[in-house]
């Protein structure tokens, strides 16, 4: 039996909430910097949450990297562009160099990037007489579409057209699991490395749902905290006064290399991703299962894959969105895992300060999580400060921790139950 | 050490064709033609209001608990019908199973035009929630379904089938356009291959007959000029099994998963031309372009029929997205495990 | 003109037999929404939403699930006294399903068809948002 490929990280990229890449977030992490405030982008008085975690994307993608070609088309777009140069610049991989053509990529996005007026000026029109016309809908549709319309709606487009602009040739794939994506997405690009699928692979995740009718959705939902007046307070994982989570947004791009081939460039590695588990809770449309169950296969998955026991792992990167219900499951799936031995695990959840990124967040937070193994530190969860009896874990409520990590877990979870776990060992 | 190899032991179906795969066989088999103007909305305005649509579907029986249905739009109904369907034709045991998983591929998501419109209905003045965002948000925090995002997020489709199947295994929605169905397959035969899951329920469901797909493929030109390209709808779901334990349960198996390609390239080059296609020419005819699922639905018809010989199903879509996948004939299948 | 209780009634158990897709036999008064009917938490949202359009109201969120618990907060004392209160008040209900010290969590299954049917009773009659 050959020996076991290993994979590692040896580029990251972000656009994230405070931050335009990763040494800025991750000394914001560090520094305990929420990076969450009333929404500004639009008028949000009408909203019981006016609350959320902004990101701004230079235009475009502009240190040319990728070339101009793939704008136009929303923010996600926007996002993904700029994130992945960056992680490809970080690596030391010029886009069509001789790396490429054999490369993968792996994504996962959002639903889709839909211009407002395009789409509530086509909902007016159908709204004519108190029923709906049909005929009227589909015509201010087709009046008012704006560009690039295959492209927006499509995951799979950006994709295509991202790997075309980075000259990558190999295998490629979008994936839309929801708040499970990002991870899904680091984990499938590793899965290709260590089946010999690829040597090199560019995998992230981008999303954006601070947009009127993303706002609208989350809050009908009855999902979003409502802290308006404190928004820096409102994103409060594991606590117990948490009333819902924050809206983030942002993309994670990642360089998952073979280690061979990353030793023989010389490239830089920040961490080794050592396994990837994946489940579904197949439970309800939104409550997680009470048991996690999902959660615990996702975790136990990702171990096995990985060769490693709970007693290996020093840190979990915890899905932690501050809800009510999927904070207590997951401490619940932790515990099931963990045992006794949770007490000695930190667990942090980045979502306490960028709020959470949704599709994104588990790319961000891959990130996060190798950078915790590089540097051998943690970052808080802000805002601990009324005891759940029911979460009674290690937050790192003081502030960031110093603390050499052997291996860590980053969590996440979705709506419809979906649950996806990544190992990583320090390089 | 041998890796483990996946099996297809049974096949699901739903076109605009019918319900089922024997009623599409039937259908085709007698050149039955399915495509006509869209009824499910108004497409005249578009440069072709054709459309390939399921009818009759009554999907009930096949949701083991029936309430989720209002959560399920139309592709997600086609695909749990599809799964359920593959999971009897292969005789799988039924209940709650950690090492069934589920990837399914679609592309695009229909919104639901007329709710939207409903949201905006009940405002004084429903034009201005387009141009202010502040009208906006009082329209939809008043008027819109709260289910509605839920009845909209495309993982849903997954999940839907995870849930009426008890199946906990991995999860996906494969999003990469008109390839994504046949990509899912490819996902889910890996998931097998790697010791992930030890069965799946893999394949495409689609519905572009909304307003939404119809402006973008138009927007394409692809609703244009003499032989428009007839967006349809349906789901095509296989089972896939680990080999030994389908072959140990005494499961019928009707090929056996070979080489795929996930992008364009030479490998699914190589599979394009080194294989009998899968006929998808005369589904497209009668159907219409089931887009995500249609790969799919022409793998399904080409296993039904049984393989005398390899079969390579092949996917492609405008943004560059593609998928291939090669099914061998089952005897090889049963002598390699011998 | 407001309709009467006995319309409330009808319309309500409609939309709860409806949204929760269950037969109007198992659809009655003493019913938990969660044990008996299988509801989660999508389908108070739903709930909500159905009866706003029906009977034209706007139905402030938590307002109609607070009910019985309304001012109660977190205190377990408290909600072990309301419970008694509540369990005096509806002998028809399955008390034997609840946990002997409930927390705010195992509330939302104590919301039964009766719940709305009182919520809607009241508004409707003119009195005030929330109960006295």
């Amino acid at each position: 039996m050959s020996a076991r490929r290993r994979v590692v990280v040896t580029g990251v990229g972000l656009v994230a909430p405070g931050a335009e890449g990763a040494p800025g977030l991750w000394e914001n992490l560090l520094a305990g910097r929420s990076a969450i405030g009333p929404i500004r982008r639009f008028d949000a008085s009408a909203y019981p949450t006016r609350i959320a975690a902004e990101a701004h994307a230079s235009a475009g993608d502009p240190a040319g990297v990728l070339g101009r070609e793939l704008g136009g088309r929303g923010r996600i777009w926007d996002f993904a562009v700029e994130a992945a140069s960056q992680a490809l610049t970080a690596a030391g991989l010029a886009p069509r160099g001789p790396w490429a053509a054999s490369a993968g990529l792996s994504l996962a996005t959002g639903m889709g990037t839909y211009g407002h007026a395009e789409v509530f000026g086509a909902a007016a029109a159908g709204a004519v007489r108190g029923s709906f016309d049909g005929k009227a809908f589909a015509e201010q549709l087709r009046h008012g579409l704006l560009p690039h319309a295959a492209d927006r709606q499509s995951p799979g487009a950006l994709a295509a057209r991202l790997a075309r602009a980075a000259g990558i040739g190999g295998p490629l794939l979008a994936s839309m699991t929801a708040c499970a994506g990002g991870t899904q997405a680091v984990g499938d690009a590793f899965r290709w490395i260590r089946r010999g699928e690829a040597d090199v692979v560019l995998a992230g995740a981008s999303d954006s749902e601070i947009y009127p009718m993303g706002l609208a959705s989350f809050c009908l939902l009855g999902a979003l905290s409502r802290r308006n007046d404190a928004p820096e307070r409102a994103s409060r994982p594991f606590d117990g006064a948490r009333d819902g989570f924050v809206l983030g947004e942002g993309a994670g791009f990642v360089v998952l290399e073979e280690l061979e081939h990353a030793r023989a460039r010389g490239a830089d590695v920040l961490a080794e991703v050592a396994g990837f588990g994946s489940a579904c809770d197949a439970w309800r449309a939104t409550d997680p299962h009470p048991e996690g169950l999902g959660a615990v296969l996702a975790m136990r998955r990702a171990l096995d894959d990985a060769g490693l026991s709970p007693s290996d792992v020093d840190y979990v990167n915890a899905h932690g969105t501050s809800t009510p219900g999927g904070d207590r499951a997951e401490v619940r799936a932790l515990r099931a895992v963990f045992g006794s031995r949770l007490g000695g695990v930190a667990v942090s959840s980045t979502k306490s300060m960028i709020g959470h990124l949704t599709v994104a967040a588990g790319a961000v937070e891959a990130i996060v999580t190798a950078l915790s193994l590089r540097d051998g530190r943690v970052h808080p969860t802000l805002n601990q400060e009324v005891p759940d009896p029911e979460c009674g874990i290690d937050t790192v409520p003081e502030g960031a921790r110093r603390r050499d990590l052997r291996a860590a877990l980053s969590n996440s979870f979705a709506f419809g139950g979906q649950t996806a776990c990544l190992a990583f060992v320090r390089a | 050490m041998k890796e483990r190899r996946a099996v297809v032991t049974g096949l699901g179906l739903v076109t605009p064709l019918g319900t089922g795969l024997g009623a599409t066989r039937r259908a085709l088999a007698e050149g039955r033609c399915a495509v006509a103007p869209a009824t499910l909305f108004d497409a005249r305005p578009f440069a072709s209001p054709l459309a390939g649509e399921v009818h009759d579907l009554d999907p009930r029986p096949y949701f083991r608990v029936p309430k989720a249905l209002k959560l399920c739009d139309r592709r997600t109904r086609f695909a749990v019908c599809a799964a359920a369907m593959a999971l009897e034709d292969a005789g799988f045991p039924a209940g709650p199973s950690e090492g069934l998983g589920v990837s399914i591929g679609t592309s695009g998501s229909d919104l639901g035009a007329e709710e939207l419109s409903a949201a905006l209905a009940r405002a004084e003045d429903p034009a201005l929630p387009a141009r202010d965002t502040d009208a906006f948000g009082e329209a939809a925090l008043a008027g819109l379904n709260p289910l509605w995002l839920l009845v909209h997020l495309p993982n849903m489709t997954s999940a839907h089938v995870a849930i009426q199947q008890e199946a906990r295994g991995p999860n996906t929605t494969v999003m990469t356009g008109w390839a994504a169905g046949l990509a899912a397959i490819v996902e889910g035969a890996a998931w097998i291959a790697e010791g992930r899951a030890d069965a799946v329920l893999a394949g495409g469901a689609d519905s572009a007959v909304h307003p939404f797909a119809f402006a973008a493929l138009e927007q394409e030109g692809l609703l244009s000029g003499p032989s428009p390209l007839v967006p349809a709808e349906g789901a095509a779901v296989v089972l896939l099994e680990e080999q030994e334990a389908a072959l140990a349960r005494g499961a019928r198996i009707l090929g056996e998963v070979g080489a795929h390609a996930l992008s364009a390239g030479t490998r699914l080059a190589a599979l394009a031309a080194g294989a009998t296609s899968a006929p998808s020419l005369p589904l497209e005819r009668l159907a219409g372009n089931l887009l995500a699922a249609h790969a799919p639905a022409a793998l399904v018809l080409a296993l039904a029929e049984g393989l005398a010989g390899p079969v390579a199903a092949v996917a492609t879509g405008p943004a560059g997205e593609a998928s291939a996948l090669q099914v061998l004939p089952p005897d090889r299948a049963a002598r390699s495990a011998a | 003109m407001n309709p009467s209780p006995s319309e409330i009634e009808a319309r309500v158990l409609s939309i709860v037999a409806d949204a929760l897709d269950q037969p109007a036999e198992r659809v009655t008064l003493d019913a938990s929404l969660v044990d008996d009917l299988g509801a989660e938490s999508i389908d108070f949202l739903d709930i909500v939403f159905r009866l706003e359009s029906d009977f034209g109201l706007k139905i402030p969120e938590e307002e109609i699930w607070q009910g019985s618990f309304d001012g109660v907060g977190d205190d377990p004392v408290a909600i072990a006294e309301r419970l008694a209160q509540l369990k005096a008040r509806r002998p028809g209900f399955r008390w034997d399903r609840v946990p002997d010290r409930p927390t705010r969590s195992d509330l939302p299954r104590l919301i039964t068809v009766g719940t709305v049917v009182e919520y809607l009773e009241r508004r409707l009659s003119g009195g005030a948002a929330s109960p006295e």
